[in-house]
């Protein structure tokens, strides 16, 4: 969701899920094949969230984006998460 | 008192002079009033009268004509992309110099967050995003060219080992959150490099780029184009070759972009896109620090090669019917060869420094797929002024068999660790067929009620699947 405010600038939030689906070497890389019976890994997922403002206060200076973002990608076979916050 | 009497016979000779002064000045004004006043002999003409009249050129949302947020910041709908509420940063390559020779860091100097792990040779791409996952190949990323996956199997092996020229390319857009939602599977964010294309109208030209540098380096492109009428042509071919900083660093690449389209009327599109690449390069393989000091140009594996081709071919059709509905339908097609030969580090303390056996690789991607799209725009009139409604769906399939091959002085003769490609033998340590399928369909809204907007998006991924039917892994 966003708002618009003042001229030519905007307010935004976002939450949005991605994953990284199951590739080839997962199941089976140059060295390792996965044994019958054993459990396929699941997909990666991702879990983002930003929240910032862009736009252009005035003319002749631009801002592409005020954000900040906390990005989780979490892969299961290792059962360890990553948590990124950081602004740009 | 001789003061004050001085002082006035001074003032009034002073008030006389101003007196005379002012005088000569009015009589000085009087005269130029009289000379002005003249009725003059010159020759004038009256221009005719000229009316000009203007209106406000209606745009697809009251928020798109901002020319200074579009030098950075993508359209919030962009055709069938609602890119509103989400950082969805542009690159637009012809503000900056010509990127030449690999150097991917000021190609995405505008991109904050995006890091690239540099590679020696343009035959492999590293990218990730503010430090998630593995950079190597960009398994983290989605790299796109026009819409259209650029990886060498979108599904069962994202990895990165093709980029267009920049010279081709018009802009990069960067789309953060919600991305998936756009283009499929990933976490954020995706790249997509948008083709140069002949403006509509634009009358036949010729461009060529012809630049040298150190290490041998050479860059040759070169463009032809036109669309004059409805008929659009473009052609494009470049060659790069280096001999590069390291031992066994040189590459050759060699890279075509043929473009015709046909617009029937304005409202329509029928384009074909084809990309060709072959690149062929050497790997000087990995160093180590103390290696670095000693010798920064020291290459372990100077018998290392790799050679990447790559073939694609779009047919697309764009329709705009009128009422802010658009479709784009795009259909796509993909070879793609990653061949690869690989032996051990040099051991330079053995009696025989080179090592006894080297690996042939052998990966082919045979991939494609439909992707369709339609844009409504909604709400005119009404207090939801500049909504929009995207929906579509993509299939997609992909094959990719992968053998590798054991080479020996027994097996392939004394100049094994320089086999040249197409090379194989007996020794087959792996042989794969891996197939890979994707179907989805997704959903967008935007709808805006005054400053206020808010955007659901929904993406159903109807099947995924990865397998590898025959295998034999060593």
């Amino acid at each position: 969701m966003g708002n618009d405010f003042g001229d030519r600038n905007e307010t935004y939030f976002s939450a949005s899920s991605g994953w990284r689906p199951t590739r080839f070497f997962d199941i089976a890389g140059t060295t390792r094949t996965i044994a019958f019976g054993e459990e396929i890994p699941d997909p990666f997922k991702s879990l983002d969230f930003e929240l910032g403002v862009h736009g252009t206060p005035f003319k002749g200076f631009g801002m592409t984006s005020v954000s900040f973002g906390c990005y989780l990608i979490t892969e299961p076979r290792r059962k360890t998460s990553v948590t990124l916050i950081s602004s740009s | 008192m001789f003061t004050k009497h001085s002082g006035t016979w001074r003032s009034s000779a002073h008030s006389r002079s101003l007196s005379n002064y002012r005088w000569f000045v009015a009589l000085a004004f009087l005269t130029l009033l009289l000379v002005a006043r003249q009725p003059s002999n010159a020759q004038t003409a009256e221009a005719g009268q000229v009316t000009v009249t203007g209106e406000p050129v209606p745009t697809p949302t009251p928020h798109d004509n901002w020319r200074e947020m579009r030098q950075h910041i993508m359209p919030e709908v962009s055709g069938t992309e609602i890119t509103v509420t989400k950082k969805a940063t542009v690159i637009k390559l012809n503000q900056q110099p010509p990127v030449e020779d690999n150097n991917l860091q000021e190609l995405f100097t505008k991109a904050p967050g995006f890091l690239i792990t540099e590679q020696h040779t343009p035959g492999q791409f590293n990218f990730s995003y503010r430090g998630l996952g593995n950079p190597q190949e960009s398994e983290f990323t989605l790299v796109l060219r026009d819409g259209l996956p650029l990886m060498s199997d979108w599904i069962g092996f994202p990895t990165l080992y093709y980029l267009p020229l920049p010279q081709s390319i018009s802009e990069i857009q960067f789309i953060r959150g919600g991305n998936s939602l756009l283009y499929g599977p990933e976490p954020a964010p995706v790249v997509n490099f948008v083709t140069k294309h002949p403006e509509p109208g634009s009358p036949w030209s010729f461009y060529t780029e012809q630049i040298g540098g150190a290490y041998g380096y050479y860059s040759t492109y070169n463009v032809i184009q036109e669309a004059v009428g409805p008929l659009e042509f473009r052609f494009d071919g470049g060659y790069v070759r280096s001999d590069g900083q390291r031992d066994n660093s040189a590459y050759d690449l060699w890279q075509t972009d043929l473009y015709v389209g046909y617009r029937p009327d304005e409202h329509q599109l029928l384009a074909l896109d084809f990309y060709s690449s072959r690149f062929s390069g050497g790997d000087p393989g990995r160093i180590t620090y103390k290696q670095f000091l000693e010798d920064q140009n020291f290459s372990p594996t100077p018998y290392n090669h790799d050679w990447v081709d790559r073939y694609t071919t779009v047919l697309r059709y764009e329709r705009d019917f009128g009422d802010g509905w658009l479709l784009q339908a795009k259909g796509w097609f993909t070879h793609q060869e990653i061949d690869a030969r690989t032996a051990a580090n040099l051991n330079p303390t053995a009696p025989n420094p080179f090592p006894s056996s080297t690996i042939f690789g052998y990966e082919e991607f045979n991939n494609g797929g439909a992707d369709i799209r339609f844009r409504k725009l909604w709400g005119n009139g009404t207090i939801f002024k500049g909504s929009a409604l995207t929906f579509g769906g993509v299939v997609y399939h992909g094959d990719a068999p992968f053998q590798r091959y054991t080479l020996t002085e027994e097996t392939s003769g004394p100049n094994f660790l320089f086999a040249p490609r197409g090379t194989t033998s007996d020794i087959i340590p792996l042989d794969q067929s891996r197939t890979a399928d994707y179907q989805a369909f997704f959903i967008e809204d935007l709808i805006r009620i005054g400053k206020f907007h808010m955007v659901g998006s929904f993406r159903w991924i109807m099947k995924t699947s990865t397998s590898i039917p025959r295998t034999r892994p060593g």
